[in-house]
C-alpha cells in the first residue's frame, strides 16, 4: 500500500507551475488530469507520494494555487 | 529570395532566427497536443513547452507565469486589455502617436460611453509627462501609449507615465509593439499594468503570435468566452488567469517557437540589438544627410527606437516604396495604421518607413541609400 495525496489545480499552467516548485526543492510529483470529473468539470490534479501536509504548506506559502487536497490510499 | 532585402522590420521581422525556424518545425512534428486538454502524454508534453514559454516570457518582462496570456498579435493583445478595463462612464488617455491597434479600439469605446482625451507627444519628454497629468480626471481608468512609435521611432517617456498611473491608482496599458526586444522593459520596475505587445516583431516568434503581460493588479473582462480545459462544468468563465482570457485551442506551434525568439534576443540582449540597428539607422540618415530632396522625419535631442520616416520631394512615399521594391528593398509605406501620428507630423500623405533589423549590415543600408539618391 503507498500512500497518495491528490492536489486538484485550477489550471494546467497551475499544476505545472505547482509541479516545477515542488520538484526544484526535491519533492517529487506527477501531472494527472482527475480521475472523476469533479463538481467544477474537468481538472488536472498533481500527485505526490506520501503525507502531502508539508507540500501543502509549500504550495500556500509561496502563493501557488490549488484546489482540494485527497489524501488517496492506492496499491 | 536571394536579392530581398528586409527593411520593414517594424512591421514583422524577416528573416528570423534558425532557432525560432527550428523549433516551429519541431513543434509541428512532435508537440501534437492540445495544450490543458487532456491528460494524456502528447498534450502534457505540449502543455509543458507552452509553459516554458510563459516562464521564459514572464522571467523576460518581471511577471508570473500565469499572468502571461497568448494572444494572436499585440492588436489583439490591446483589445483585452483596453476592452476588458474601462468600464462605461469611464475615461482613458492616449498618446498622439497612438497606432490605429489603441486608437480604434478608443473611437470604438466612445460610441458606448467611455470619454478620451488625447496627450500631445512632444520632442521635450517633461512637456509629454504634464500633457499625460493635465488630463487626468477622477473617473480615467487607464493611460494607454506606445513605448515607441512605430511610424517617427520616437521613444515615449513609458516609465515616468507608469510612475504618474501609480502616484493615481491608474492602470497603464503599455503598447510594446516597437518598444519589446530593442528596450529593456520590466513590468514591476517600470510600473507597467498591463503589457501588450507582437511575438513576430522585435522578439523574432512567428507572424500569429502575440503576447498580454498583466501584474495581476487589474482584473481584466474576457471578450471571448469559451473553452479551456479547465472548470469544465460550470458556465461562467474562469475568473484566473490565463483561463480567463486564453478560450480555445492555442498556437501551440507559434507560442513554443517565440520561446526561442525570446531566448535569441536575451542572448543577444536588448541593449547590443538596439545599438546595432541604431547604428545601421544612423548610417542611413548621415548617408542622405546632403541630399537635398529627402526628407527626414527626426528632431534633435529626441531618442529613436530603430525606425526612419522619410520621404522624397515631390514623390508619393508608395511611389518611392515601390521603386525600391524594384531593387528588392522591402520598405513599407503610407500611414502605417498610424493616422494619429501622421496627422501630429504633418505628413498625411504618409512616408516611407526605414527599419532594420538584427540581421541588415551596413552593406545593404549603403546599397539602399545611393538607390535613394538615384531615384
Amino acid at each position: 500500500m503507498t500512500d497518495k495525496t491528490v492536489i486538484t489545480m485550477p489550471s494546467i499552467t497551475a499544476a505545472i507551475k505547482a509541479q516545477r516548485f515542488l520538484r526544484a526543492r526535491g519533492t517529487a510529483c506527477e501531472i494527472q488530469r482527475a480521475a472523476k470529473v469533479s463538481k467544477a468539470g474537468c481538472t488536472h490534479v498533481i500527485i505526490v507520494n506520501g503525507d502531502a501536509k508539508s507540500t501543502v504548506r509549500m504550495l500556500r506559502e509561496n502563493g501557488l494555487k490549488y484546489g482540494i487536497v485527497i489524501q488517496d490510499a492506492n496499491e | 529570395m536571394n536579392n530581398i532585402i528586409n527593411f520593414d522590420n517594424a512591421a514583422t521581422t524577416f528573416p528570423k532566427p534558425p532557432e525560432v525556424r527550428a523549433a516551429m518545425m519541431h513543434a509541428l512534428n512532435k508537440c501534437g497536443g492540445n495544450a490543458g486538454r487532456g491528460g494524456h502524454k502528447l498534450s502534457i508534453m505540449t502543455s509543458e513547452a507552452v509553459f516554458d514559454s510563459r516562464q521564459t516570457a514572464a522571467d523576460f518582462f518581471g511577471a508570473q507565469p500565469e499572468n502571461v496570456i497568448f494572444t494572436l498579435n499585440c492588436t489583439h493583445a490591446l483589445n483585452l486589455a483596453i476592452q476588458g478595463i474601462i468600464p462605461r462612464g469611464g475615461h482613458v488617455i492616449i498618446s498622439s502617436m497612438e497606432h490605429n491597434s489603441v486608437a480604434r479600439v478608443v473611437y470604438a469605446l466612445r460610441k458606448q460611453g467611455v470619454s478620451a482625451s488625447i496627450a500631445d507627444v512632444s520632442p521635450d519628454d517633461s512637456v509629454t509627462i504634464s500633457n499625460f497629468k493635465r488630463l487626468i480626471k477622477r473617473n480615467t481608468a487607464a493611460i494607454v501609449c506606445t513605448a515607441a512609435s512605430n511610424v517617427t521611432g520616437q521613444i515615449l517617456p513609458f516609465r515616468e507615465i507608469g510612475r504618474l498611473c501609480s502616484e493615481n491608482g491608474i492602470c497603464f496599458i503599455l503598447d510594446g509593439a516597437q518598444g519589446c526586444g530593442i528596450l529593456d522593459i520590466d513590468l514591476e520596475r517600470d510600473n507597467i499594468n498591463i503589457l501588450c505587445t507582437a511575438g513576430h516583431k522585435g522578439l523574432y516568434g512567428p507572424p500569429g503570435t502575440g503576447m498580454l503581460i498583466s501584474d495581476g493588479s487589474f482584473t481584466l473582462r474576457p471578450l471571448i468566452q469559451g473553452g479551456t480545459g479547465s472548470s469544465s462544468m460550470d458556465l461562467e468563465q474562469p475568473d484566473f488567469l490565463p483561463d480567463s482570457l486564453e478560450s480555445g485551442t492555442l498556437n501551440t506551434c507559434g507560442i513554443i517557437a517565440l520561446k526561442k525568439g525570446i531566448d535569441f534576443v536575451r542572448k543577444k540582449t536588448c541593449r547590443e540589438i538596439y545599438r546595432h540597428e541604431d547604428e545601421l539607422c544612423r548610417l542611413f540618415i548621415s548617408q542622405l544627410k546632403d541630399c537635398d530632396k529627402v526628407k527626414i522625419y527626426r528632431t534633435q535631442g529626441v531618442k529613436y527606437a530603430p525606425i526612419v520616416s522619410f520621404t522624397i520631394e515631390g514623390e508619393a512615399p508608395e511611389e518611392t516604396a515601390a521603386k525600391l521594391s524594384k531593387y528588392g528593398f522591402c520598405l513599407r509605406a503610407g500611414l502605417h495604421c498610424a493616422p494619429l501620428a501622421h496627422k501630429a507630423m504633418g505628413t498625411e500623405e504618409g512616408t516611407v518607413r526605414f527599419a532594420p533589423s538584427v540581421f541588415n549590415n551596413r552593406a545593404q543600408v549603403i546599397r539602399l541609400c545611393n538607390i535613394v539618391k538615384s531615384l
